[in-house]
């Protein structure tokens, strides 16, 4: 009797029907095909979602960071050496001596020193401006705090609530809870490390294809950050988290988040984060919007 | 110019070769994923039952196999007719796989590894959907073997690279698998 091998015979057979609808099976391929379009569309608006967000997110610490660095710079702009007197050049020195020589001169009333700007066809002089750089200042001065101000490090535990955003999750809600332990403090600045959770509340589809539920993604996290007293704007935090509950709908196995936070406005903290998942081995960058 | 043309809403998409259809899925055009997914949709749903025997978790795993085609065919590179089923089907097998994982599969080995052979004439007898049917009542870890053995053509190295076993027992697996398989067919045959 011919024999044939099971493996070939079994190929054969499997091939003949592979376009055919299983009998008795009550699948509906239209309805699988909605559900597809459905989770395409929702990764089309989650990418569209994280572009605009990321691209705000930027656009404010750019700003925040401008506006701290700005009078910083001014510092470094050249400054005008030559000043003209109708017509004349003088040297910067030579007017510092003369608006001196004019300040302490005892026999000058304050209305005849004002009218030395003006000539003597009785019109106003050229204005005239001077720089006064060879007369230091202190670059800082002590700032008092208030004794009734209260330090924002005094409370150790802390609450924020944010909204954070990558290509993965589009935009979720979600809260967090540090410990604070204060490394150093003066009058002006409070540096801390803490210690604490961070949790996103993510929409992710379930085993059910298609039906959208919340699932918790928490990280246990660790940060470094620098408070200021006088100006909340250049607060900023670094840290690191490792998810604990790996393995749902988005972050598989090894995941870890850093970020990086800044204060923009008020309790208003804005950041990039960085997600490393699937073992390290896949990197989806996005951003955070904390309240706290 | 070809894409510009292809991407038009009035395009009649049965008229498209494989070669079109990948370019307008790379485009992201809804009517070429629809074609796609219409051209294969019953064959990727047979596959992901063969492996999972559910068939809530057969269209589950052939959702999220279809939405990775979609969002990696970037990647794809054309090679010719047959290219792109084998690449579809092998993110479903992988989709199945992940989800069998989640089940933990159980495997048991057995001593002797031996080539079953069957009567054709028997095998011939059965219909193509009734062997089908009975590849879907092995149980998990020798379906799962035999599926990627037989049907897909995997090497035992690779499955038991896949299914984190070793070799002989993916060996085992298959033997078993066979051994069952005919006894099912025998009994069919009474």
């Amino acid at each position: 009797m011919e024999k044939k091998n099971l493996n070939h015979i079994v190929k054969e057979k499997i091939k003949e029907v592979e376009h055919k609808i299983i009998p008795g099976v009550q699948w509906n391929k239209e309805n699988s095909w909605n559900k597809i379009k459905d989770i395409l569309n929702t990764k089309n608006k989650q990418l569209i979602m994280w572009y605009f967000a990321t691209a705000a997110s930027v656009s404010v610490l750019v700003a925040a960071t401008l506006d701290e660095t700005i009078p910083v710079l001014e510092q470094f702009l050249p400054k005008v050496e030559v000043n003209e007197v109708a017509g004349n050049h003088i040297s910067e020195e030579h007017v510092v001596r003369h608006e001196l020589q004019e300040v302490t001169r005892p026999d000058l009333s304050v209305e005849q020193l004002q009218s030395k700007d003006l000539n003597e066809s009785g019109t106003e002089n050229p204005a005239r401006t001077c720089n006064f750089s060879n007369i230091s200042l202190p670059d800082e001065y002590p700032v008092m705090v208030p004794k009734n101000q209260k330090s924002t490090a005094n409370n150790p535990v802390k609450v924020n609530v944010h909204a954070s955003s990558n290509q993965l999750s589009g935009l979720n809600p979600g809260v967090s809870f540090q410990y604070q332990y204060v490394l150093k403090q003066s009058d002006r600045k409070t540096h801390y490390i803490s210690i604490g959770t961070y949790t996103n509340l993510i929409i992710g589809a379930s085993s059910e294809a298609g039906n959208n539920r919340f699932y918790p993604a928490t990280f246990i996290n660790a940060a470094y950050g620098q408070q200021k007293h006088q100006d909340r704007r250049s607060e900023w935090e670094i840290g690191a988290g490792y998810l604990l509950n790996p393995n749902q709908v988005i972050y598989k196995d090894t995941t870890i988040r850093f970020h990086y936070t800044r204060t923009v406005l008020g309790r208003l903290k804005v950041g990039p984060e960085l997600i490393l998942t699937n073992n390290l081995t896949k990197v989806f960058p996005g951003f955070t919007l904390a309240f706290g | 110019m070809i894409i510009i043309q292809l991407k038009s809403k009035d395009i009649n998409t049965n008229f498209l070769n494989e070669e079109q259809l990948i370019a307008l899925c790379k485009e992201g055009v809804s009517s070429g994923q629809e074609a796609l997914y219409q051209e294969y949709a019953n064959l990727m749903f047979r596959v992901c039952y063969r492996y999972l025997q559910e068939e809530t978790e057969a269209e589950d795993a052939m959702i999220k196999g279809f939405v990775k085609v979609f969002t990696n065919i970037e990647k794809f590179d054309y090679r010719g007719k047959g290219s792109l089923k084998g690449w579809v089907k092998r993110i479903m097998v992988n989709e199945c796989l992940m989800e069998l994982r989640k089940r933990k599969m159980q495997t048991s080995p057995i001593e002797e590894s031996t080539q079953i052979e069957v009567d054709a004439e028997i095998i011939h007898q059965l219909g193509a959907e009734h062997i089908y049917q009975l590849i879907t009542q092995l149980p998990n870890g020798y379906r799962t073997v035999f599926n990627m053995h037989v049907v897909e053509g995997y090497p035992h190295k690779e499955i038991a690279k896949i299914l984190d076993i070793s070799e002989n027992t993916s060996k085992s697996q298959l033997s078993k698998a066979k051994a069952m398989l005919r006894k099912l067919i025998t009994e069919n045959e009474q």
